[in-house]
């Protein structure tokens, strides 16, 4: 698996090739899209980076935690990914930091990590994306969306869980 | 967002006041700096994949597998104009690649275009619940730290069930 993104890579560069298609015009518009990209997240990220720190600075991020670890441990969700759930429907940024923040303490081969990294990879940023999307429509209204999204979320890592201890 | 960003702001800085004043403004800056490291990172991804999704684009692959997804997206989004399927096919096959940055765009021309409501909440499930087939920015992030391990066929399946759980319940509670 570790040969998946070169694999991938190569193949692209090579399509690119065959296909007649600039290489560098590629990277360079590319990049310029990513650039504007990053600079138009950047307050974004970094009001939710300035909430967070607050959140766990003042302990409160502890105190939500504390309150919904039962309802998680009874599902067999690790207390480490009590932060990562609660953020990952809320910003796609913050679960990110959250997610390193646990590959730094407990290793990115940890059963935790592999747990986290899984749920992340099944799931986004519900609130974002319902409110982006509908920006656009006639009627705003989120109807089921948000509740169905989170159920299924949840139902997705509890299957994390068991996954990450046979695979 | 700003409902809950506003609870948060104001509770953690009310108990920051009395337990620890001057923390306050160091954090809060801190935070901000962090950010923009973080930032860096994403830059070095989004930089990757987008000039990735650039060629395929400069080559027409992203629209032949938007043909490829026509079978499936016309079933699940009933009644929709050729257009919005378009956008829809665009948005799967940008996901199903991991380009989720890029897919946003097609997503909202694609609600934008429906006629449908139901269809625009299936399109936001989909979405919410994820359908990466590779999902390159966490394989990005544990490939930087050097990992070892391997989740993809953990991530196959989690990525399956949470878009199948989505979709099941879509039809099923939506009118």
């Amino acid at each position: 698996m570790n040969y998946l993104i070169p694999v991938l890579l190569l193949a692209t560069f090579l399509y690119a090739l065959i296909r007649r298609v600039s290489l560098f015009d590629s990277f360079t518009e590319g990049t310029r899209e990513a650039l504007q990209l990053t600079v138009s997240v950047l307050p974004y990220l970094a009001a939710i980076f300035l909430a967070i720190g607050l959140l766990r600075e003042s302990g409160l991020g502890k105190s939500l935690a504390d309150l919904l670890n039962p309802v998680f441990s009874l599902l067999q969700i690790p207390k480490e990914l009590t932060e990562l759930l609660i953020l990952r429907p809320l910003s796609g940024s913050g679960s990110l930091v959250i997610l390193e923040d646990i590959y730094s303490t407990y290793g990115v081969d940890s059963y935790p990590a592999r747990v986290a990294s899984v749920m992340m990879s099944g799931t986004d940023t519900v609130l974002y994306i319902a409110a982006v999307y509908f920006s656009t429509a006639k009627d705003k209204k989120t109807g089921l969306a948000i509740p169905i999204s989170l159920l299924s979320a949840l139902i997705g890592t509890v299957a994390a869980c068991l996954l990450c201890r046979v695979l | 967002m700003n409902a809950v960003f506003g609870i948060i702001l104001i509770a953690a800085t009310a108990v920051l006041a009395f337990a620890a004043p001057e923390r306050i403004l160091p954090v809060a800056m801190e935070g901000v700096g962090d950010s923009v490291t973080f930032s860096l990172k994403l830059f070095g991804i989004y930089a990757v994949w987008l000039s990735v999704l650039k060629i395929l684009e400069k080559g027409g692959l992203d629209k032949k597998i938007g043909k490829l997804l026509n079978p499936v997206t016309s079933r699940l989004f009933r009644g929709e104009s050729e257009e919005a399927l378009n956008f829809v096919n665009l948005n799967l096959g940008a996901n199903l690649l991991g380009m989720g940055g890029a897919a946003t765009p097609m997503g909202i021309r694609a609600v934008e275009t429906m006629r449908h409501k139901r269809n625009s909440i299936l399109l936001v499930v989909i979405n919410s619940t994820s359908i990466q087939l590779i999902p390159t920015t966490i394989l990005s992030l544990r490939a930087g730290l050097g990992a070892t391990t391997d989740i993809m066929a953990a991530s196959l399946i989690v990525n399956a069930l949470t878009t199948a759980c989505g979709i099941l319940l879509v039809k099923l509670l939506v009118r």
